[in-house]
Protein backbone atom coordinates (compact mmCIF):
# COMPACT_ATOMS: atom_id res chain seq x y z
CA UNK A 1 0.00 0.00 0.00
CA UNK A 2 1.41 3.36 -1.03
CA UNK A 3 0.37 6.48 0.82
CA UNK A 4 1.25 9.87 -0.59
CA UNK A 5 0.60 12.99 1.44
CA UNK A 6 0.68 16.58 0.28
CA UNK A 7 1.77 18.75 3.19
CA UNK A 8 0.76 21.90 1.30
CA UNK A 9 -2.79 20.75 0.65
CA UNK A 10 -5.72 22.33 2.44
CA UNK A 11 -7.00 18.83 3.21
CA UNK A 12 -5.83 17.90 6.70
CA UNK A 13 -3.06 15.26 6.74
CA UNK A 14 -5.08 12.76 8.75
CA UNK A 15 -7.89 12.93 6.18
CA UNK A 16 -5.39 12.37 3.33
CA UNK A 17 -4.04 9.29 5.09
CA UNK A 18 -7.48 8.00 5.94
CA UNK A 19 -8.62 8.43 2.31
CA UNK A 20 -5.52 6.65 0.96
CA UNK A 21 -6.06 3.66 3.27
CA UNK A 22 -9.76 3.61 2.47
CA UNK A 23 -9.02 3.54 -1.25
CA UNK A 24 -6.70 0.57 -0.74
CA UNK A 25 -9.44 -1.23 1.21
CA UNK A 26 -12.22 -0.47 -1.27
CA UNK A 27 -10.06 -1.50 -4.25
CA UNK A 28 -9.32 -4.75 -2.36
CA UNK A 29 -5.58 -4.04 -2.39
CA UNK A 30 -6.03 -4.51 1.34
CA UNK A 31 -8.29 -7.45 2.14
CA UNK A 32 -10.38 -8.45 5.11
CA UNK A 33 -8.24 -9.33 8.16
CA UNK A 34 -5.00 -8.02 6.59
CA UNK A 35 -2.70 -6.67 9.29
CA UNK A 36 -2.25 -2.89 9.07
CA UNK A 37 1.14 -1.21 9.69
CA UNK A 38 1.56 -0.03 13.27
CA UNK A 39 1.15 3.68 13.96
CA UNK A 40 4.89 3.91 14.58
CA UNK A 41 5.76 2.22 11.28
CA UNK A 42 3.50 4.60 9.38
CA UNK A 43 4.72 7.74 11.13
CA UNK A 44 8.34 6.72 10.49
CA UNK A 45 7.60 5.95 6.83
CA UNK A 46 5.73 9.22 6.23
CA UNK A 47 7.75 11.40 8.63
CA UNK A 48 4.61 12.54 10.37
CA UNK A 49 3.66 12.81 13.99
CA UNK A 50 2.03 9.80 15.62
CA UNK A 51 -1.08 11.79 16.55
CA UNK A 52 -1.85 12.36 12.84
CA UNK A 53 -1.71 8.63 12.13
CA UNK A 54 -3.74 7.86 15.23
CA UNK A 55 -6.42 10.31 14.15
CA UNK A 56 -6.62 8.68 10.70
CA UNK A 57 -6.85 5.19 12.25
CA UNK A 58 -9.44 6.34 14.78
CA UNK A 59 -11.61 7.66 11.96
CA UNK A 60 -11.32 4.38 10.04
CA UNK A 61 -12.18 2.43 13.19
CA UNK A 62 -15.18 4.64 13.79
CA UNK A 63 -16.37 4.04 10.24
CA UNK A 64 -15.83 0.32 10.68
CA UNK A 65 -13.13 -0.23 8.03
CA UNK A 66 -10.44 -1.37 10.45
CA UNK A 67 -10.44 -2.67 14.01
CA UNK A 68 -7.90 -3.06 16.79
CA UNK A 69 -7.40 -6.35 18.56
CA UNK A 70 -5.57 -5.95 21.84
CA UNK A 71 -2.04 -7.30 21.74
CA UNK A 72 -2.36 -8.36 18.10
CA UNK A 73 -2.53 -5.18 16.05
CA UNK A 74 -4.91 -3.37 13.71
CA UNK A 75 -6.74 -5.30 11.02
CA UNK A 76 -8.74 -4.55 7.91
CA UNK A 77 -12.46 -5.08 8.35
CA UNK A 78 -14.04 -5.16 4.94
CA UNK A 79 -16.34 -8.01 4.12
CA UNK A 80 -19.91 -8.57 3.06
CA UNK A 81 -22.17 -6.63 5.40
CA UNK A 82 -25.93 -6.92 5.61
CA UNK A 83 -27.88 -3.84 6.64
CA UNK A 84 -31.60 -4.13 6.10
CA UNK A 85 -34.96 -5.03 7.56
CA UNK A 86 -35.20 -8.20 9.62
CA UNK A 87 -37.67 -9.86 7.30
CA UNK A 88 -35.06 -9.75 4.54
CA UNK A 89 -32.50 -11.37 6.77
CA UNK A 90 -31.72 -14.10 4.26
CA UNK A 91 -31.77 -12.04 1.12
CA UNK A 92 -28.06 -12.83 0.85
CA UNK A 93 -28.87 -16.50 0.42
CA UNK A 94 -28.41 -16.43 -3.35
CA UNK A 95 -24.99 -14.77 -2.98
CA UNK A 96 -23.77 -17.30 -0.47
CA UNK A 97 -21.99 -20.58 -0.79
CA UNK A 98 -23.94 -23.09 1.27
CA UNK A 99 -22.02 -26.02 2.71
CA UNK A 100 -23.19 -28.78 5.00
CA UNK A 101 -20.99 -28.80 8.09
CA UNK A 102 -22.54 -31.80 9.80
CA UNK A 103 -25.52 -34.13 9.67
CA UNK A 104 -26.74 -36.09 12.63
CA UNK A 105 -29.63 -36.95 14.89
CA UNK A 106 -30.78 -35.62 18.21
CA UNK A 107 -33.13 -37.31 20.63
CA UNK A 108 -33.95 -34.36 22.88
CA UNK A 109 -33.40 -30.61 23.10
CA UNK A 110 -35.07 -28.16 25.46
CA UNK A 111 -35.83 -25.71 22.64
CA UNK A 112 -36.45 -27.90 19.62
CA UNK A 113 -38.69 -30.58 21.11
CA UNK A 114 -41.33 -28.38 22.78
CA UNK A 115 -41.42 -26.12 19.71
CA UNK A 116 -42.10 -29.09 17.42
CA UNK A 117 -44.49 -30.75 19.90
CA UNK A 118 -42.21 -33.80 20.09
CA UNK A 119 -41.59 -36.19 22.93
CA UNK A 120 -38.03 -36.92 24.10
CA UNK A 121 -36.71 -39.94 22.25
CA UNK A 122 -38.44 -39.11 18.94
CA UNK A 123 -35.68 -38.87 16.37
CA UNK A 124 -34.89 -35.51 14.76
CA UNK A 125 -32.37 -34.82 12.01
CA UNK A 126 -29.93 -32.00 12.78
CA UNK A 127 -28.47 -30.57 9.56
CA UNK A 128 -25.92 -27.82 10.02
CA UNK A 129 -25.21 -25.47 7.11
CA UNK A 130 -22.70 -22.69 6.82
CA UNK A 131 -23.29 -19.80 4.42
CA UNK A 132 -20.26 -17.84 3.25
CA UNK A 133 -19.73 -14.91 0.95
CA UNK A 134 -16.26 -14.33 -0.52
CA UNK A 135 -14.94 -16.94 1.91
CA UNK A 136 -16.34 -15.16 4.98
CA UNK A 137 -19.10 -16.92 6.95
CA UNK A 138 -22.31 -14.89 7.19
CA UNK A 139 -24.56 -17.43 8.88
CA UNK A 140 -24.64 -20.87 10.45
CA UNK A 141 -27.98 -22.63 10.41
CA UNK A 142 -29.06 -25.78 12.23
CA UNK A 143 -32.18 -27.16 10.59
CA UNK A 144 -34.13 -29.72 12.62
CA UNK A 145 -36.36 -32.09 10.65
CA UNK A 146 -38.41 -34.59 12.71
CA UNK A 147 -37.89 -38.07 11.27
CA UNK A 148 -41.61 -38.80 11.44
CA UNK A 149 -42.36 -35.91 9.05
CA UNK A 150 -39.19 -36.06 6.93
CA UNK A 151 -37.94 -39.65 6.71
CA UNK A 152 -34.59 -39.90 4.91
CA UNK A 153 -34.27 -36.14 4.54
CA UNK A 154 -30.51 -36.62 4.78
CA UNK A 155 -30.63 -37.74 1.13
CA UNK A 156 -32.53 -34.66 -0.07
CA UNK A 157 -30.44 -32.11 1.83
CA UNK A 158 -27.44 -33.30 -0.14
CA UNK A 159 -29.37 -33.09 -3.39
CA UNK A 160 -31.17 -29.74 -2.88
CA UNK A 161 -29.79 -26.61 -1.23
CA UNK A 162 -33.14 -24.88 -1.00
CA UNK A 163 -35.07 -25.68 2.16
CA UNK A 164 -38.40 -24.82 0.59
CA UNK A 165 -37.88 -27.28 -2.26
CA UNK A 166 -37.23 -30.02 0.27
CA UNK A 167 -40.24 -29.18 2.43
CA UNK A 168 -42.77 -28.40 -0.29
CA UNK A 169 -41.63 -30.39 -3.31
CA UNK A 170 -40.14 -33.52 -1.81
CA UNK A 171 -42.45 -33.85 1.17
CA UNK A 172 -45.49 -31.92 -0.17
CA UNK A 173 -46.02 -29.84 2.97
CA UNK A 174 -47.31 -26.34 2.35
CA UNK A 175 -45.56 -23.67 4.41
CA UNK A 176 -48.10 -21.30 5.92
CA UNK A 177 -46.00 -19.24 8.29
CA UNK A 178 -42.56 -18.82 9.77
CA UNK A 179 -42.35 -17.50 13.33
CA UNK A 180 -38.91 -16.24 14.30
CA UNK A 181 -37.49 -14.74 17.45
CA UNK A 182 -34.28 -12.70 17.59
CA UNK A 183 -32.01 -12.29 20.54
CA UNK A 184 -28.38 -11.36 21.23
CA UNK A 185 -26.04 -14.14 22.37
CA UNK A 186 -22.34 -14.64 22.97
CA UNK A 187 -20.64 -16.97 20.51
CA UNK A 188 -19.83 -20.40 21.91
CA UNK A 189 -16.60 -22.12 21.00
CA UNK A 190 -18.29 -23.91 18.08
CA UNK A 191 -20.17 -20.79 16.87
CA UNK A 192 -16.90 -18.86 16.92
CA UNK A 193 -15.12 -21.56 14.96
CA UNK A 194 -17.81 -21.81 12.28
CA UNK A 195 -18.40 -18.05 11.99
CA UNK A 196 -14.69 -17.18 12.23
CA UNK A 197 -15.29 -14.70 15.02
CA UNK A 198 -13.71 -14.51 18.47
CA UNK A 199 -15.29 -16.66 21.15
CA UNK A 200 -17.88 -14.81 23.29
CA UNK A 201 -18.31 -12.19 20.56
CA UNK A 202 -21.86 -10.86 20.29
CA UNK A 203 -23.99 -12.44 17.58
CA UNK A 204 -27.61 -12.62 16.49
CA UNK A 205 -29.33 -15.78 17.61
CA UNK A 206 -32.53 -16.46 15.72
CA UNK A 207 -34.93 -19.34 16.17
CA UNK A 208 -37.58 -20.05 13.54
CA UNK A 209 -40.55 -22.39 13.62
CA UNK A 210 -41.90 -23.32 10.21
CA UNK A 211 -45.57 -24.31 10.24
CA UNK A 212 -47.55 -26.11 7.57
CA UNK A 213 -51.07 -25.22 6.42
CA UNK A 214 -52.54 -27.19 9.32
CA UNK A 215 -50.47 -24.89 11.57
CA UNK A 216 -48.46 -27.89 12.61
CA UNK A 217 -44.85 -26.99 13.48
CA UNK A 218 -42.78 -29.13 11.11
CA UNK A 219 -39.27 -27.67 11.05
CA UNK A 220 -37.21 -25.77 13.61
CA UNK A 221 -34.22 -23.65 12.57
CA UNK A 222 -31.52 -22.07 14.75
CA UNK A 223 -29.52 -19.36 13.00
CA UNK A 224 -26.48 -17.53 14.21
CA UNK A 225 -25.21 -14.42 12.44
CA UNK A 226 -22.15 -12.38 13.42
CA UNK A 227 -23.01 -8.99 14.91
CA UNK A 228 -20.31 -7.03 13.14
CA UNK A 229 -21.58 -7.86 9.67
CA UNK A 230 -25.31 -8.13 10.13
CA UNK A 231 -27.20 -5.06 11.27
CA UNK A 232 -30.93 -4.58 11.15
CA UNK A 233 -32.68 -1.35 10.39
CA UNK A 234 -36.27 -0.33 10.78
CA UNK A 235 -38.34 2.78 10.31
CA UNK A 236 -41.19 2.98 12.79
CA UNK A 237 -44.01 5.47 12.33
CA UNK B 1 -59.87 -6.74 10.81
CA UNK B 2 -62.80 -9.02 10.05
CA UNK B 3 -62.88 -12.40 11.76
CA UNK B 4 -63.39 -15.55 9.73
CA UNK B 5 -66.18 -17.99 10.46
CA UNK B 6 -65.20 -21.29 11.99
CA UNK B 7 -66.28 -24.33 10.03
CA UNK B 8 -65.30 -27.87 10.85
CA UNK B 9 -65.13 -31.05 8.83
CA UNK B 10 -66.37 -34.00 10.87
CA UNK B 11 -65.15 -36.48 8.24
CA UNK B 12 -61.62 -35.07 8.20
CA UNK B 13 -58.73 -37.12 9.55
CA UNK B 14 -57.77 -34.10 11.67
CA UNK B 15 -59.34 -34.35 15.15
CA UNK B 16 -62.09 -31.80 15.88
CA UNK B 17 -60.12 -30.46 18.83
CA UNK B 18 -57.21 -29.63 16.53
CA UNK B 19 -59.44 -28.12 13.87
CA UNK B 20 -60.90 -25.70 16.41
CA UNK B 21 -57.63 -24.81 18.13
CA UNK B 22 -55.84 -24.42 14.76
CA UNK B 23 -58.58 -22.07 13.58
CA UNK B 24 -58.28 -19.81 16.63
CA UNK B 25 -54.50 -19.98 16.62
CA UNK B 26 -54.50 -18.73 13.02
CA UNK B 27 -57.02 -15.98 13.88
CA UNK B 28 -54.79 -14.78 16.72
CA UNK B 29 -51.52 -15.00 14.79
CA UNK B 30 -53.08 -13.19 11.83
CA UNK B 31 -54.32 -10.52 14.29
CA UNK B 32 -57.97 -11.08 13.44
CA UNK B 33 -58.44 -11.71 17.15
CA UNK B 34 -56.57 -9.34 19.42
CA UNK B 35 -55.57 -9.17 23.06
CA UNK B 36 -58.65 -9.11 25.39
CA UNK B 37 -61.02 -10.44 22.70
CA UNK B 38 -63.19 -13.24 24.02
CA UNK B 39 -63.62 -16.64 22.42
CA UNK B 40 -67.21 -17.92 22.14
CA UNK B 41 -68.49 -19.67 25.23
CA UNK B 42 -67.88 -23.44 24.89
CA UNK B 43 -71.61 -24.20 25.27
CA UNK B 44 -72.55 -21.81 22.50
CA UNK B 45 -69.83 -22.92 20.09
CA UNK B 46 -70.55 -26.57 20.81
CA UNK B 47 -74.25 -26.07 20.09
CA UNK B 48 -73.46 -24.14 16.92
CA UNK B 49 -71.08 -26.83 15.63
CA UNK B 50 -73.20 -29.67 16.99
CA UNK B 51 -70.32 -31.24 18.87
CA UNK B 52 -69.76 -32.03 22.57
CA UNK B 53 -68.89 -29.09 24.83
CA UNK B 54 -65.88 -31.05 26.10
CA UNK B 55 -64.32 -30.98 22.60
CA UNK B 56 -64.47 -27.18 22.54
CA UNK B 57 -63.06 -26.98 26.06
CA UNK B 58 -60.21 -29.32 25.11
CA UNK B 59 -59.38 -27.23 22.06
CA UNK B 60 -59.38 -24.04 24.18
CA UNK B 61 -57.07 -25.82 26.62
CA UNK B 62 -54.60 -26.34 23.74
CA UNK B 63 -54.63 -22.55 23.19
CA UNK B 64 -54.06 -21.98 26.91
CA UNK B 65 -51.11 -24.39 26.80
CA UNK B 66 -49.40 -22.41 24.07
CA UNK B 67 -50.13 -19.15 25.93
CA UNK B 68 -52.39 -17.58 23.32
CA UNK B 69 -55.44 -17.64 25.57
CA UNK B 70 -56.19 -17.64 29.28
CA UNK B 71 -59.29 -17.99 31.39
CA UNK B 72 -60.26 -14.74 33.11
CA UNK B 73 -61.94 -14.24 36.49
CA UNK B 74 -65.37 -14.56 34.87
CA UNK B 75 -64.28 -17.95 33.46
CA UNK B 76 -64.33 -16.57 29.94
CA UNK B 77 -61.64 -17.56 27.46
CA UNK B 78 -59.72 -14.40 26.68
CA UNK B 79 -56.99 -13.79 24.10
CA UNK B 80 -53.84 -12.91 26.00
CA UNK B 81 -51.33 -13.10 23.19
CA UNK B 82 -49.64 -9.74 22.65
CA UNK B 83 -47.69 -8.74 19.64
CA UNK B 84 -45.27 -6.71 21.67
CA UNK B 85 -42.37 -6.40 21.60
CA UNK B 86 -43.13 -7.15 17.94
CA UNK B 87 -45.46 -4.16 18.07
CA UNK B 88 -42.62 -2.13 19.51
CA UNK B 89 -40.78 -2.77 16.27
CA UNK B 90 -43.70 -1.92 14.02
CA UNK B 91 -45.26 1.16 15.59
CA UNK B 92 -44.20 3.98 17.88
CA UNK B 93 -44.54 2.71 21.40
CA UNK B 94 -42.96 4.00 24.57
CA UNK B 95 -40.50 1.83 26.46
CA UNK B 96 -42.81 1.75 29.48
CA UNK B 97 -45.63 0.40 27.30
CA UNK B 98 -43.25 -2.20 25.91
CA UNK B 99 -42.43 -3.29 29.46
CA UNK B 100 -46.12 -3.37 30.41
CA UNK B 101 -46.79 -5.64 27.45
CA UNK B 102 -44.18 -8.05 28.81
CA UNK B 103 -46.50 -8.37 31.80
CA UNK B 104 -44.15 -6.39 34.05
CA UNK B 105 -44.70 -3.27 36.09
CA UNK B 106 -42.61 -0.45 34.55
CA UNK B 107 -40.61 2.22 36.34
CA UNK B 108 -37.92 4.69 35.25
CA UNK B 109 -34.76 5.60 37.12
CA UNK B 110 -32.73 8.64 36.16
CA UNK B 111 -29.02 7.85 36.10
CA UNK B 112 -27.54 11.06 34.74
CA UNK B 113 -28.46 14.26 32.95
CA UNK B 114 -26.27 17.02 31.61
CA UNK B 115 -25.83 19.69 28.97
CA UNK B 116 -23.33 19.02 26.19
CA UNK B 117 -21.68 21.47 23.85
CA UNK B 118 -19.42 19.51 21.53
CA UNK B 119 -19.15 20.22 17.81
CA UNK B 120 -17.84 16.75 16.93
CA UNK B 121 -20.64 15.04 18.84
CA UNK B 122 -23.26 17.26 17.25
CA UNK B 123 -22.01 16.41 13.77
CA UNK B 124 -21.73 12.69 14.41
CA UNK B 125 -25.29 12.63 15.77
CA UNK B 126 -26.66 14.61 12.83
CA UNK B 127 -27.37 17.86 14.69
CA UNK B 128 -26.14 21.27 13.59
CA UNK B 129 -22.58 22.11 14.59
CA UNK B 130 -23.47 24.78 17.15
CA UNK B 131 -26.34 22.97 18.83
CA UNK B 132 -26.51 22.59 22.59
CA UNK B 133 -27.69 19.13 23.57
CA UNK B 134 -29.41 17.86 26.66
CA UNK B 135 -28.37 14.32 27.53
CA UNK B 136 -30.43 12.05 29.70
CA UNK B 137 -29.40 8.55 30.73
CA UNK B 138 -32.29 6.54 32.14
CA UNK B 139 -32.86 2.99 33.22
CA UNK B 140 -36.22 1.38 32.45
CA UNK B 141 -37.15 -1.37 34.86
CA UNK B 142 -39.84 -4.05 34.86
CA UNK B 143 -40.81 -5.32 38.32
CA UNK B 144 -37.61 -3.65 39.53
CA UNK B 145 -35.37 -5.52 37.07
CA UNK B 146 -33.44 -3.45 34.48
CA UNK B 147 -34.79 -4.02 30.95
CA UNK B 148 -33.51 -1.05 28.93
CA UNK B 149 -30.79 1.55 29.36
CA UNK B 150 -31.41 4.57 27.17
CA UNK B 151 -29.13 7.51 26.55
CA UNK B 152 -31.08 10.24 24.76
CA UNK B 153 -29.72 13.48 23.27
CA UNK B 154 -32.13 16.34 22.57
CA UNK B 155 -31.45 19.72 20.94
CA UNK B 156 -32.20 22.59 23.30
CA UNK B 157 -32.94 24.86 20.34
CA UNK B 158 -36.16 22.84 19.95
CA UNK B 159 -36.70 21.72 23.54
CA UNK B 160 -36.14 25.01 25.35
CA UNK B 161 -35.37 24.63 29.05
CA UNK B 162 -35.80 20.87 28.84
CA UNK B 163 -33.04 20.56 31.40
CA UNK B 164 -35.14 22.52 33.90
CA UNK B 165 -38.32 20.45 33.57
CA UNK B 166 -39.29 17.79 36.13
CA UNK B 167 -39.10 14.99 33.60
CA UNK B 168 -37.14 12.36 35.42
CA UNK B 169 -39.78 9.66 35.23
CA UNK B 170 -41.90 10.73 32.28
CA UNK B 171 -41.89 9.01 28.91
CA UNK B 172 -40.42 10.98 26.04
CA UNK B 173 -43.64 10.71 24.06
CA UNK B 174 -45.79 12.26 26.79
CA UNK B 175 -43.14 14.79 27.80
CA UNK B 176 -42.72 16.16 24.27
CA UNK B 177 -46.46 16.29 23.71
CA UNK B 178 -47.28 17.93 27.03
CA UNK B 179 -44.59 20.61 27.16
CA UNK B 180 -43.74 21.27 23.53
CA UNK B 181 -46.74 20.03 21.50
CA UNK B 182 -44.28 17.89 19.61
CA UNK B 183 -45.14 14.44 18.31
CA UNK B 184 -42.53 11.93 17.32
CA UNK B 185 -43.75 10.78 13.92
CA UNK B 186 -40.84 8.70 12.70
CA UNK B 187 -38.07 6.76 14.33
CA UNK B 188 -35.21 5.24 12.38
CA UNK B 189 -33.31 2.52 14.24
CA UNK B 190 -30.36 0.40 13.47
CA UNK B 191 -29.60 -2.41 15.84
CA UNK B 192 -27.12 -5.17 16.34
CA UNK B 193 -25.81 -7.35 19.18
CA UNK B 194 -23.14 -5.78 21.35
CA UNK B 195 -20.82 -7.01 24.11
CA UNK B 196 -21.54 -4.70 27.04
CA UNK B 197 -18.84 -2.65 28.74
CA UNK B 198 -18.42 -2.64 32.51
CA UNK B 199 -20.47 0.52 33.15
CA UNK B 200 -23.45 -0.62 31.06
CA UNK B 201 -23.22 -4.13 32.52
CA UNK B 202 -23.33 -2.73 36.06
CA UNK B 203 -26.41 -0.66 35.29
CA UNK B 204 -28.20 -3.55 33.58
CA UNK B 205 -27.09 -5.91 36.39
CA UNK B 206 -25.49 -8.38 33.99
CA UNK B 207 -21.91 -9.58 33.53
CA UNK B 208 -19.42 -7.56 31.55
CA UNK B 209 -19.13 -8.78 27.96
CA UNK B 210 -22.62 -10.30 27.87
CA UNK B 211 -24.38 -9.83 24.50
CA UNK B 212 -27.31 -7.41 24.40
CA UNK B 213 -29.06 -5.61 21.57
CA UNK B 214 -27.82 -2.09 21.03
CA UNK B 215 -29.96 0.20 18.93
CA UNK B 216 -29.15 3.64 17.60
CA UNK B 217 -32.23 5.74 17.05
CA UNK B 218 -32.88 9.02 15.32
CA UNK B 219 -36.34 10.53 15.55
CA UNK B 220 -38.24 13.18 13.61
CA UNK B 221 -41.19 15.30 14.69
CA UNK B 222 -44.30 16.37 12.76
CA UNK B 223 -42.26 19.19 11.15
CA UNK B 224 -39.66 16.65 9.98
CA UNK B 225 -37.05 18.07 12.38
CA UNK B 226 -34.37 15.85 13.84
CA UNK B 227 -35.36 15.90 17.50
CA UNK B 228 -33.61 12.94 19.09
CA UNK B 229 -30.52 10.80 18.92
CA UNK B 230 -30.62 7.81 21.21
CA UNK B 231 -28.58 4.78 22.14
CA UNK B 232 -30.49 1.96 23.76
CA UNK B 233 -29.35 -1.31 25.28
CA UNK B 234 -31.92 -4.00 25.92
CA UNK B 235 -31.48 -7.07 28.07
CA UNK B 236 -32.53 -10.57 27.10
CA UNK B 237 -36.07 -9.80 28.35
CA UNK B 238 -36.54 -7.90 25.12
CA UNK B 239 -36.91 -10.48 22.37
CA UNK B 240 -37.82 -9.57 18.85
CA UNK B 241 -40.47 -11.76 17.25
CA UNK B 242 -41.03 -11.73 13.51
CA UNK B 243 -43.93 -13.45 11.79
CA UNK B 244 -43.55 -14.14 8.11
CA UNK B 245 -46.50 -14.96 5.91
CA UNK B 246 -47.15 -15.32 2.19
CA UNK B 247 -45.02 -12.79 0.29
CA UNK B 248 -42.52 -12.52 3.15
CA UNK B 249 -41.98 -16.26 2.92
CA UNK B 250 -41.11 -15.92 -0.77
CA UNK B 251 -38.36 -13.50 0.20
CA UNK B 252 -37.25 -15.58 3.17
CA UNK B 253 -36.72 -18.70 1.12
CA UNK B 254 -35.50 -17.00 -2.06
Amino acid sequence: MKIKVNKFSKVPLYIQIKDAILEAILSKELRHLDLMPTEKELCDALSLSRSVIRKAYDLLIKEGYIFRRQGQGTFVNHRYTFIGPMKEIFRFNHLALKEIMLMGFIENDHLVYPALNLKPGEMVYDICYRLSIDGDPVSVQHVYFPFKYFPNVDYYVQKYEDLRTIIEKQYTYKILSVFSEFSAHQASHVDALYLKIPQKHAMHYVTSIIKDDDLKPIVFVKHTLPADYVRFEEVVR
Amino acid sequence: MKQDKLTIDKRSGIPLIHQISNFYEAQIIERKLKKSDLLPLPEILAAELEIPKQAVKASYQRLIDIKLVSMNKLRQYEVTYVELPDQFHTKLTSMTEAIQMMGLNPSIELIEKKIIEDEQMNISMGFSKNETLFMMKRLYLGDGIPIYLIIGYFPLSIFKDLDKLPIDEKTYLSMFKEHYQIDIVESYRIFSPYNVDQETADLLQISKGKAVYQSITTAKDQYQRHIEYGIAYSTSHHRIPLILEKTDIEVYFK
